[in-house]
């Protein structure tokens, strides 16, 4: 049995009780403060399982363009990159820029890279910032704002939304472990919310020709777990993942363990946003009305 | 004596391969990915190697197999003709 009949009937309903406030485009939708409640609940319930001493990082939407191409996700996930333009011109450039866009035409072509994109995924800007020799292993939690760019009716397909996740740099042992610990805490942290949840091998739509190959690397490979839900009738919808790299973000970043070998790293997270809809669609679309249980956990009002 | 596509393969994998071994003199049927060769270094092997013999892969072959070894590589590109 799926929590909703269809991606427009859950996104109707998160409107109508003003959860989602209609954006000019898709994936763009504003919130209302019952959602942005239950959106604070859970990062802050997640982040209440961090290990004593963890530090806590909150970043914007952004990265620099130089460490955002070093992550490699250009890659794998062109498809969904945004590139940041500013305006760098004189006063003969903006007088340009007004007369075009009095005209209607093209103002765009004024604009000139800025040298930061937006950042797919909050665990990017934490991997720059160990570039040197850890003292450690080393567990960072980490939010912020992202952008991917695939619009769509689904409501739980945005382009602009949050995500929260736990990174982990350190042994491969450890990256290991951490992988299989945290999707355990992951899987109970979704159950105490009162979702039924499984984990399974990711598949990411890695973009075009060369993503089959990367696809059926990454299915092999079981670097990647999604934990997912049955939202809808025909498919189920992933709300969680956890990931190891390997050495990747060490060799492009210079991230070393103490004795001076590559680090491997890891990550586990979700897009907080897509769990809060996640929610609306097990409980309802009142807060008041869920479970006591779940509402102590996200220490609703 | 090397064939001119094993010569290509082999000068395709020093420049993008980002080996830990020497791609020259590795063994033709040596594991790529146990040399060091990552799933991202292999998408840049297969785009170098198109375009230093003009060739495509087709998606059929766009596969881990296909990037396995020197002598998997080559099998593949003479699959093509």
């Amino acid at each position: 049995m799926s929590l909703a009949a269809s991606e427009t009937t859950l996104r109707d309903a998160l409107r109508d009780a003003g959860h989602l406030l209609p954006g000019p485009r898709p994936g763009i939708d504003g919130h209302g403060p019952e959602f942005e409640a239950v959106v604070d609940g859970i990062w802050r319930a997640y982040f209440d399982r961090a290990p004593a001493g963890t530090p806590v990082m909150a970043f914007g939407p952004l990265i620099d363009a130089a460490q955002f191409t070093a992550t490699d996700y250009p890659r794998s996930f062109p498809h969904l990159v945004g590139e940041v333009e500013v305006f760098d011109g004189g006063d003969a450039e903006h007088g340009a820029l007004i007369r075009d866009i009095d005209a209607g035409a093209d103002w765009t072509t004024h604009f000139v890279p800025s040298g930061m994109t937006f950042v797919p995924a909050t665990c990017e800007n934490v991997y720059p910032r160990y570039a040197g020799t850890l003292e450690g292993p080393t567990i960072v939690a980490c939010r912020s704002w992202c952008f991917r760019h695939e619009p769509s009716d689904d409501p739980m397909r945005m382009v602009s939304f949050r995500i929260c996740e736990y990174v982990y740099l350190g042994s491969a042992d450890g990256a290991e472990s951490f992988r299989t610990d945290w999707l355990g805490l992951l899987l109970e942290f979704f159950t105490d919310l009162g979702l039924e949840v499984a984990s399974d091998r990711a598949n990411d739509p890695f973009f075009g020709r060369i993503g089959a190959m990367l696809a059926a690397n990454q299915r092999r490979s079981g670097m990647k777990n999604e934990i997912s839900i049955a939202l809808y009738p025909d498919r189920r919808t992933a709300i969680s993942s956890v990931n190891t790299h390997r050495t990747h973000f060490a060799d492009s970043f210079g991230i070393r363990q103490a004795g001076g070998e590559p680090a491997h790293t890891a990550c586990a997270g979700f897009g907080i946003e897509r769990v809060a809809i996640a929610l609306f669609a097990a409980h309802g679309m009142t807060t008041a009305d869920w479970p006591e249980p779940v509402r102590a956990v996200l220490r609703l009002p | 004596m090397m064939s001119r596509t094993e010569q290509t393969v082999r000068e395709a994998l020093a420049e993008v391969g980002n080996l830990d071994e020497d791609a020259m003199s590795l063994a033709a049927d040596a594991s790529l990915a146990d040399a060091g060769l990552t799933s991202h270094a292999a998408v840049s092997l297969l785009l170098e190697i198109e375009d230093r013999l003009g060739i495509e892969f087709p998606p059929e072959q766009m596969t881990p197999e296909t990037m396995a070894s020197i002598r998997a590589i080559e099998a593949g590109i003479e699959a093509l003709s």
